[in-house]
């Protein structure tokens, strides 16, 4: 008897049973499909999250600050804020010397909304009466673009010639252009900035940008006093309120076309380290690749900690296996003993026996597969249109977890055969004159 | 010797297929309730011999025809099966016995439920390793031979008593072994039913087959040509039939 005839034979005895197979497999059914929707779901939920973040800062980001060599934390001030040594900061010297030198991969971000929002100042375009918008005035540089997720609608973002020059240009919201000059092109417009403080910078818009309500800014019942992010060159800014820069403790950096990060920031430590050697103090570079894996991580841990849950169903839907080969041994007593006064081996009673149980869980095992691939469809799709109405559209991606699927049928596999060998042993151990006699 | 019809003729000096001496078959060996069922049988069983042993329920017959049937090994004694002593065989040696040399056919029938009467016939060759068009082809022309060809594809269920024997009669050919073990083979038959059944018998022992029928009827062991007697465990008599 070869092995499709064992297939073939187990099929039939199953398929005389097919509402008793179908719950035979059930738990193995519940199980398989948990470890494929919840692997699915937590493969594409680490890969959603990766492209998001990704999306949103288009390309890789730098955080670089000081911390103690020996490991400690950076201890706070009365006033809750880091408290760092006077010379442990970033020079304006350092910055330039450091631009000078990674220029090429790095690219500074002066200063954003959310990190540093005491560098920024409120103030007003006023073009008439009624046509004025207010504003928040963002000292920017060229890498404050991809840091800001500033999209740009028209015109262009402020760049490294505007920086150099102290260019009087701006870049403002498609609200605030909408509400100081109507449908007229803002972009060349020339216009004036009262700041909160009392300065008037004179300025031309060089560029629109898309305004996105991220609920992060209260929003004002008159679109006008929405004080949407108005940005201008920070070397600008510095002249024209006769401030200067001020030595920083923590610098941002947007980083494009690096293949080695770790390289990368085992140089920029480096660069910086010589600065602040023998003081107790080093450098730390922190990537937003960091960020990515070690969100990966955890979501890598939690699909691996359900995935072990939905084994515990995996488990006992084996028992269940075993269950049924028990019940089906002792009720084919008759069978067996026939089978043997018919010439058949020990062994081959024990194959038939251990290729039902196989088939069993690998039927079950494949509309498990089938069933968690639908599931996590079903979720997904649900998931998209809840996000819908979020900050950006949420395109989940699906890729089939080819690795489970094999581990699936694999563990499907030895749960047959695990679970089934018991009951096939006790088939094929069965004296045929005792099997002959079964009632 | 009295000449009864040609398959005895055939029996002068043909080969022994069953040769026992002294078979003892104990149970519960050396616990308190060992149980001896077979005292030291010796018998010989020639080819082609149509042979009945009987016996009241209890006398050991049984336990004699799995003895005969190599689906027990006696306690003492040696069993020679076609000169071969199968006594001390182990289980896949035994299993082979059987597939090759021996087709059972029981009381109750005992096909394989939900199958088709050609796959239950074609069992043993399957055990045999025989290809699936060969075996499909000699299980139809079995099925014929009992007369049971148009019902090839019907399930056990769906056949009367007297057909699920001759399908298992089929079944019992399918090797063609040295030897057909029936075991009280029209007991769950009626009287006509039974008849049909012997008949088969009879032809295929007439055909040259070697045939040991187990059976607790006087009336049917007269229609074989020798009648084994067991009572608590030894052979009491062996005398000729009338056969028919």
């Amino acid at each position: 008897m070869n092995i499709a005839e064992y297939i073939i034979s187990a099929g039939r005895c199953l398929g005389a049973n097919k509402f008793r197979t179908l719950l035979t497999t059930l738990g193995i059914i519940v199980g398989i499909s948990s470890v494929i929707f919840i692997t699915t779901l937590g493969n594409s939920l680490g890969k959603t999250i990766t492209d998001v973040i990704y999306s949103l800062y288009s390309g890789n980001q730098a955080c670089i600050s000081f911390k103690p060599s020996d490991g400690t934390e950076v201890e706070y001030d009365d006033e809750g804020y880091y408290d760092y040594p006077e010379n442990i900061a970033f020079t304006p010297d350092m910055i330039k010397a450091y631009s000078d030198k990674f220029g090429d991969v790095a690219s500074r971000v002066v200063s954003t909304n959310m990190m540093d929002q005491s560098s920024q100042v409120p103030g007003r375009i006023t073009v008439t009466d009624e046509n004025y918008s207010d504003v928040m005035v963002v000292p920017s540089s060229e890498g404050t673009k991809v840091y800001n997720l500033v999209k740009i609608t028209s015109g262009r973002f402020i760049n490294k010639t505007d920086e150099e020059n102290k260019a009087a240009c701006a870049v403002i919201s498609d609200i605030a252009a909408k509400h100081c000059f109507g449908k007229e092109d803002p972009i060349g417009k020339q216009t004036v900035i009262n700041t909160a403080d009392g300065n008037s910078l004179p300025c031309v818009i060089v560029g629109v940008y898309q305004y996105i309500d991220m609920g992060l800014v209260e929003t004002a019942e008159d679109e006008r006093e929405l004080n949407t992010s108005i940005y201008l060159p920070y070397t600008y800014i510095h002249e024209q309120s006769g401030t200067y820069e001020e030595n920083t403790t923590t610098e941002y950096f947007t980083v494009k076309n690096i293949d080695d990060i770790n390289k990368f920031k085992e140089e920029t430590a480096d660069f910086f380290n010589s600065y602040v050697a023998d003081t107790g103090w080093e450098t730390d570079v922190y990537m937003l690749t960091d960020e990515i894996s070690s969100i990966n991580t955890v979501v890598k841990i939690i699909t691996l900690i359900i995935s072990g849950i939905a084994a515990i169903a995996l488990f006992v839907g084996g028992i269940g296996v075993m269950n049924i080969m028990l019940v089906s041994v002792t009720e084919r007593t008759m069978e067996i003993g026939v089978r043997k006064a018919m010439g058949a081996s020990n062994k081959s009673i024990k194959i038939q026996f251990l290729t039902e149980s196989i088939v069993i869980s690998l039927i079950g095992a494949i509309i498990g597969i089938l069933w968690g691939l639908i599931q996590s469809r079903i979720v997904a799709i649900i998931a998209v249109r809840i996000a819908k109405n979020a900050v950006f559209d949420l395109s989940v991606d699906l890729s089939v977890p080819y690795a489970a699927i094999i581990g699936a049928v694999l563990f499907s596999f030895v749960i047959g055969i695990g679970f089934g060998v018991y009951p096939a042993n006790k088939a094929a151990k069965m004296q045929v004159v005792d099997a002959l006699r079964y009632e | 010797m009295q000449i009864q019809n040609n398959s005895d003729i055939q029996n002068k000096g043909s080969k022994t297929v069953i040769s026992m001496k002294n078979i003892i078959k104990r149970y519960y060996i050396g616990l308190p309730n060992e149980l001896q069922i077979l005292n030291g049988i010796s018998l010989d069983i020639k080819e082609g011999e149509f042979v009945a042993i009987v016996g009241e329920s209890g006398s050991g017959k049984s336990t004699l025809m799995n003895m005969i049937g190599a689906l027990d090994r006696p306690t003492e004694g040696s069993y020679l099966f076609n000169n071969e002593d199968i006594s001390k065989f182990t289980d896949r040696k035994l299993s082979l016995v059987r597939n090759q040399e021996i087709g059972f056919v029981f009381q109750n029938f005992n096909l394989i439920p939900r199958t088709s009467a050609v796959k239950n016939v074609e069992l043993p060759m399957m055990y045999a390793g025989v290809g699936r068009k060969e075996r499909n082809k000699r299980a139809m022309e079995l099925l014929e031979l009992v007369g049971m060809k148009d019902r090839a594809d019907h399930k056990p269920n769906e056949l009367s008593g007297g057909q699920k024997q001759r399908v298992a009669i089929a079944r019992a050919m399918a090797n063609d072994p040295s030897l057909i073990l029936a075991d009280e083979p029209t007991g769950a038959l009626d009287t006509k039913t039974g008849h049909i059944v012997m008949d088969i018998f009879h032809k295929l022992h007439h055909d040259g087959k070697t045939i040991v029928l187990i059976t607790h009827s006087p009336e049917l062991a007269k229609e074989t040509q020798r009648i084994i007697t067991i009572s608590d465990g030894n052979v009491i008599s062996d005398t000729k039939g009338v056969g028919r």
